[in-house]
């Protein structure tokens, strides 16, 4: 039973620092579940929705397709996890030097990352349930329950196998990791949208990856110290230094610098250019794919690509722009002694990170936001007006993870400076309200009138500019008053 | 250059530094000794303003450390007791780093990172990212960070950490040169052989209050003890 141990000990210490930021910030709980509560009712009314309107002709969502959406959102969730949890933190050497099986450990991470994430689901599920018994018209069968936990647990045991596989040290031995895992992705691919599965067969499908993941759990334990001394110990010449970025001030130019060093060998860069890519590729796949929404009331029609291009953008702007600004003060305390030991005042520090991860944005536009409407032919006002309000999305979700990033930084070396779930959540969707601020009122006013609407747009990213600016201000006075 | 009057420094109930008033003189090395939580990391951190003291005042080289930290950091060098680097940097990278957020011309920074580089042996390591570094390597990085920029006052707490005896006599023998220079060594430790080897003053700390200021003779002959590490025994109690 010494995965249990592990276990065990992992569960109190994640509830345990849980716990604390629960004390200080009480009514942060309470948002928590009334925002937690309110998107499970919107989810199910905007299923409801597209039960009763249909949607366009040629795009084919089955439950088959949920499911595997499901299970490849949890993929890349248990993969975080599991590097945060038993991949890279330096304490794992206590449990790797005891008289215990590597599998034993592996298996105690991965029920830590399974206990949080499992007991969110069965909360949101728990939710839908009495939402459906109070009138929302959504059939809710006990397979898609059933299928949605099994594609939870496959998920992140899979995630889990992935996050060491790829850890390992030579790209080589990465890459066969990761293409030896391939076949059973395929299989879920395949057997669940591909095959378009019924329900029943998808509880037969998930049981049966969920088995194979959970095998890969353990298996993958034979490889976990070689994957967490290549984290932990690397022995790297990047050759000759290179700036990334000049400026005038030669002090904001070495820290911005640092942080595009950092991002860039930690591969932090690799996976957000990956994601934008990944989110990108989607948008323009869903286009080649539904072409004209036909199919749909004009109504709708008219919005469907808007609506899935906000969407887009939402996506990465959360995870590419406001996560890294929530993660900048976190992840620095044990080394917070360097800076404020030097004659560098705090603002200049803080306008580093955030100038690092201004340069995201660029990104986010050219790889999100403007492909499709080049692509879709939209005309020019329509394109101009897409980049200027996803640029001022873009730039209030910057301001509120920076700011909400010093307000609260979490210093769990174990989350690599990142809120626990529920700041997170609540943050996500705080982001979601922001974005859509930002985005509808110059909407509302381009409907008008045109021009008007393309100044309003600029407008909102001046104001949005504003922000980051204010945001970067206060993170810096945080950053000053935090003990070293 | 280092100076407390009435320094208290509280976390929540427990008084971790009770007004303590101290003064460290240009050119001296001075050490701290105490038991683990007795205070000393918390009365340095106070000194390179990393903690804001809750009552009194502390100054360096004159300065209040709450009305111009810049300034008091520029003046110093730091070594914490646990140094955590920025690990995906080279050596050679952090020192530039820290060159040019101290304000020094790029050439005058590289002539002052090789000279240290070769006092710490560092040679060899600087072209390698930092998560690679032993315990020891790590250590004499932050000792090289700490002094490569010639500062006029170093905060030391337990420098010896993780070094190897070789390095030790070198460090040694380095803040002897420091102090006769007229710089000014304010160090923590708990190896009393090296606070009497290398201290010209030491002062014991317990729970939060100095009990002994001294000459390390002194210090012994308050406490009537042979020599320091009976004296230090005598001072705290053996619990």
């Amino acid at each position: 039973m010494s995965f249990y141990a592990v276990y065990a000990a992992d569960v109190v210490d994640a509830f345990r620092a849980l716990s604390v930021r629960v004390r200080r910030r009480r009514s942060g709980v309470l948002w928590f579940a009334l925002l937690f509560a309110g998107s499970v009712w919107i989810a199910l009314k905007l299923v409801e929705l597209t039960l009763t309107v249909g949607l366009p002709a040629n795009l084919q969502v089955t439950t088959g397709t949920l499911l595997f959406a499901a299970f490849f959102g949890m993929l890349a969730k248990g993969a975080v996890d599991a590097y945060h949890r038993a991949i890279h933190p330096e304490s794992l050497v206590f449990l790797l030097v005891q008289p215990v099986s590597r599998g034993a450990i592996a298996f105690g991470k991965f029920l830590t990352i399974l206990w949080f994430n499992l007991a969110f689901v069965a909360a949101a599920l728990a939710l839908a349930v009495a939402f459906v018994a109070s009138g929302i018209r959504v059939p809710l069968p006990w397979e898609f329950a059933a299928s949605l936990v099994l594609a939870v647990v496959s998920g992140l045991a899979s995630g889990f196998a992935l996050a060491v596989l790829g850890s390992l040290s030579t790209w080589r031995r990465k890459l066969a990791g990761l293409a030896s895992y391939a076949p059973v992705i395929g299989f879920g691919y395949a057997s669940l949208v591909a095959a378009n599965a019924t329900l029943r067969d998808s509880v037969l499908v998930l049981a049966a990856l969920t088995a194979v993941s959970l095998a890969a759990v353990i298996a993958s334990a034979r490889f976990l110290v070689e994957a967490w001394n290549n984290q932990t110990a690397g022995r790297r010449r990047p050759g000759k230094p290179r700036h990334y970025v000049r400026l005038a001030d030669a002090k904001l130019e070495a820290l911005v610098d640092l942080e595009l060093k950092t991002m860039v060998r930690k591969r932090q860069l690799l996976l957000t250019f990956g994601t934008i890519l990944v989110v990108g590729l989607a948008l323009l796949g869903t286009y080649g794919v539904v072409g004209h929404p036909a199919g749909l009331p004009p109504s709708v029609a008219g919005v469907f690509y808007p609506f899935i291009l906000a969407a887009a953008v939402y996506v990465a702007a959360a995870t590419q722009l406001t996560v890294p600004g929530l993660a900048a003060l976190g992840k620095e305390l044990d080394r917070l002694w360097i800076l404020r030991s030097l004659p560098v005042p705090g603002r200049t520090a803080y306008a580093a990170k955030t100038i690092a991860i201004l340069l995201i944005v660029p990104v986010v536009i050219l790889g999100v936001a403007l492909p499709l409407p080049l692509f879709a032919g939209f005309p020019l006002a329509v394109t101009a007006f897409v980049v200027l309000v996803s640029s001022a999305a873009c730039l209030a979700l910057v301001a509120l993870g920076v700011y909400a990033g010093a307000r609260n930084p979490n210093f769990d070396p174990n989350t690599g400076g990142l809120p626990d779930s529920i700041a997170m959540y609540n943050l996500f969707l705080v982001a979601l309200v922001v974005a859509f601020v930002v985005v509808a009122i110059p909407a509302q006013v381009y409907q008008y009138d045109f021009v008007l609407g393309i100044l309003a747009a600029i407008l909102a990213a001046d104001l949005a500019a504003a922000l980051v600016v204010f945001a970067t201000k206060r993170a810096a006075r945080r950053y000053d008053a935090i003990a070293a | 250059m280092f100076r407390a009057e009435h320094l208290t420094k509280r976390y929540a109930d427990v008084v971790a530094v009770d007004r303590v008033d101290l003064e460290v003189r240009p050119g001296e090395i001075f050490g701290l000794l105490g038991s683990n939580g007795a205070g000393k990391t918390t009365m340095m951190k106070v000194f390179t303003t990393l903690l804001r003291s809750d009552g009194g005042r502390a100054y360096v080289g004159g300065v209040e450390v709450r009305q111009d930290p810049l300034k008091v950091r520029a003046s110093l060098g730091y070594v914490p007791e646990n140094p955590s680097l920025y690990e995906k940097l080279t050596g050679a990278e952090f020192l530039g780093l820290l060159a040019t957020l101290r304000g020094l011309p790029a050439d005058r920074g590289e002539r002052m990172i090789e000279a240290t580089a070769r006092r710490f042996r560092l040679d060899r390591e600087l072209e390698l990212e930092m998560d690679a570094y032993s315990r020891g390597m790590r250590q004499k990085m932050a000792l090289a960070a700490a002094t490569f920029h010639e500062p006029r006052g170093l905060v030391l707490d337990e420098p010896t950490n993780g070094l190897d005896p070789r390095f030790t006599k070198i460090l040694k023998e380095y803040l002897r040169e420091f102090a006769a220079h007229g710089g000014t060594v304010l160090l923590s430790t708990h190896i009393t052989d090296i606070a009497e080897q290398v201290c010209d003053r030491v002062a014991v700390i317990h729970e939060g209050r100095l009990v002994a200021l001294g000459t390390v003779p002194e210090v012994q002959e308050a406490a009537r003890a042979a020599n320091l590490e009976d004296a230090f025994i005598a001072l705290v109690g053996d619990a």
